[in-house]
């Protein structure tokens, strides 16, 4: 959840998300926020205010009836007239046409800006799960410590993950296809729920459900659909798989990461997202040893005991938080 | 008849505690951690009374809210959170039952506050007090803000449907519908009752 909000706030989001529908927000994972005394006060005032709202009859609230709706492009219209009417006797014409140009220069910056969208910066601090949407109610999720930028224009909706983990499900929409960029890869849909992680150059597509396209810099092309994966390493070679189980690949989104035989390296990778301190390796031989285990609840140091329990693995954490793995 | 569900769903609450003389070190928090624990049994057990799945989880958050409603006498009071839990669910279960046979609109009860339905005169007085207050604080709201408000919280429209009707984006509409909300909050809070 965004950092910028009170805990007020974000009790009245999930409250309404909760109440309204809007999303796949679930009271799963109301209750899962509903983790600390602060929390739980927070949502039980926002209800209860809710709940008391009941006692205002409606039609004593007035509500004069809106002004028409404002055109977005209608500022930039309005410019127009203004700067025309500046009076024009010495330099005349020119002056004219040189103010004429530049309207058609503002009115053309700002219809190209309004079609490809301003780019917004969002990102998940370390520890959360940060959720947003788009206008048309498409929802994004960022896993612990990634980066996206959004450009979401009238005829565009494109986001560049610029690193770790997001999850997608995209409202259908065959005017404005919906595209993730992620190091020189693109990935198209028209409306679908799937999965983009970056780690490093590493990066993988999967499909919950849906059907997308994955392109890379050498116009290599595939198409994934339902539990459909792409795996591209530094190379940008698409290698798909088909019958996976993607739900395990978006655990993430309830707080749990599922690692199957995967190379030591690979799982610090993917703990630093959690964790704020370097995570290093002493010996190499440990970075290729195979990991299988859930990671949950942010909890690195633990994750770290258990894998250490199971491989004989020792680590160590510095006083400065940092954690050396021999 | 709305009135008289809200007295059963109330006398329900209090009747799923198993009240003693002796008090436990029960506290909120403790009570919305069992609950969040057992909340797939508890789903489970709900489906006997309940197949629409959206319908249960409406009636879990109703659970819950009825819940964080409780102070923490009535908390301390529980002898056995688990089956405390298990009971007001049921409760609802068989009240939501009652409800759809009757035929009678879920939103007069769905969210309606316990404290609503006591005659007690001080209580009546604060209620009273209360809609003062928020008619006040609707008042103080910009126009789109209020209008977006009313039109969501008492005319029941969904917030994309409130959207529609404004010509705004939805994000528009949640953060006019959580700024109303939240002004209402603060108003509410600045009374002392």
């Amino acid at each position: 959840m965004a950092t910028d909000m009170t805990i007020e706030q974000e009790a009245a989001e999930r409250f309404y998300r909760v109440k309204d529908r809007n999303d796949d927000y679930k009271i799963d994972d109301l209750m899962a926020w509903l983790d600390t005394p602060e929390k739980i006060d927070a949502y039980a005032e926002v209800a209860k205010s809710w709940g008391k709202l009941n006692s205002v009859n409606p039609e004593e609230v007035a509500t004069p009836p809106l002004a028409s709706t404002s055109d977005p492009l209608q500022p930039a219209l309005n410019v127009e007239p203004s700067l025309m009417s500046i009076p024009t006797p010495i330099i005349g014409q020119f002056r004219n046409r040189l103010l004429g140009g530049f309207v058609t220069l503002v009115i053309l910056a700002i219809t190209i800006t309004s079609y490809i969208g301003l780019p917004t910066r969002h990102h998940a601090n370390i520890g959360e799960i940060y959720r947003f949407a788009l206008d048309d109610n498409s929802q994004i999720m960022l896993e612990s410590n990634s980066q996206v930028t959004v450009y979401d224009g009238w005829g565009n909706r494109t986001v560049e993950l610029i690193s770790g983990s997001a999850y997608f499900d995209i409202v259908t929409n065959k005017d404005k296809p919906f595209r993730v960029l992620v190091n020189g890869i693109t990935t198209t849909v028209l409306g679908t729920q799937f999965n983009v992680t970056r780690l490093g150059s590493d990066i993988n597509i999967a499909v919950k459900e849906g059907r997308v396209q994955v392109e890379n810099g050498n116009n290599d092309l595939v198409i994934l659909q339902d539990n459909e994966v792409v795996a591209i390493g530094q190379r940008q070679m698409l290698s798909k798989q088909s019958n996976m189980d993607v739900d395990r690949l978006m655990e993430w989104r309830n707080g749990s990461i599922h690692f199957d035989n995967a190379p030591f390296e690979a799982v610090v990778a993917r703990l630093q997202n959690y964790y704020a301190y370097p995570i290093q390796f002493v010996n190499p031989s440990t970075r290729e040893k195979l990991v299988s285990g859930t990671f949950n609840h942010n909890d690195v140091p633990g994750f770290l005991a258990a894998v250490s329990e199971l491989t004989g693995v020792q680590f160590e954490q510095a006083s400065s938080g940092s954690i050396i793995i021999h | 008849m709305g009135s008289l569900i809200q007295k059963q769903a109330f006398y329900h609450l209090i009747n799923a505690s198993p009240m003693t003389t002796a008090t436990t070190s029960l506290d909120r928090t403790e009570l919305i951690r069992i609950f969040r624990e057992i909340l797939p049994n508890i789903r489970a057990s709900v489906r006997k009374y309940i197949s629409n799945q959206d319908d249960i989880d409406d009636l879990l958050h109703d659970a819950l809210l009825k819940i964080l409603e409780l102070n923490q006498q009535q908390i301390r009071n529980i002898e056995n959170p688990e089956g405390f839990l298990y009971t007001v669910v049921k409760n609802l279960s068989i009240d939501n039952n009652k409800k759809a046979a009757n035929n009678i609109s879920s939103n007069n009860i769905a969210l309606e506050s316990l404290t609503s339905a006591t005659t007690e005169p001080d209580k009546l007085l604060h209620s009273r007090q209360d809609m003062q207050i928020l008619k006040q604080a609707l008042s103080e709201l910009p126009q789109k803000c209020r209008q977006a408000f009313v039109l969501h919280r008492f005319k029941n429209m969904p917030q994309k449907a409130v959207a529609e009707e404004m010509g705004l984006s939805l994000n528009s509409i949640e953060r006019y519908i959580m700024k109303a909300h939240l002004h209402c909050l603060v108003k509410l809070r600045g009374q002392v009752h």
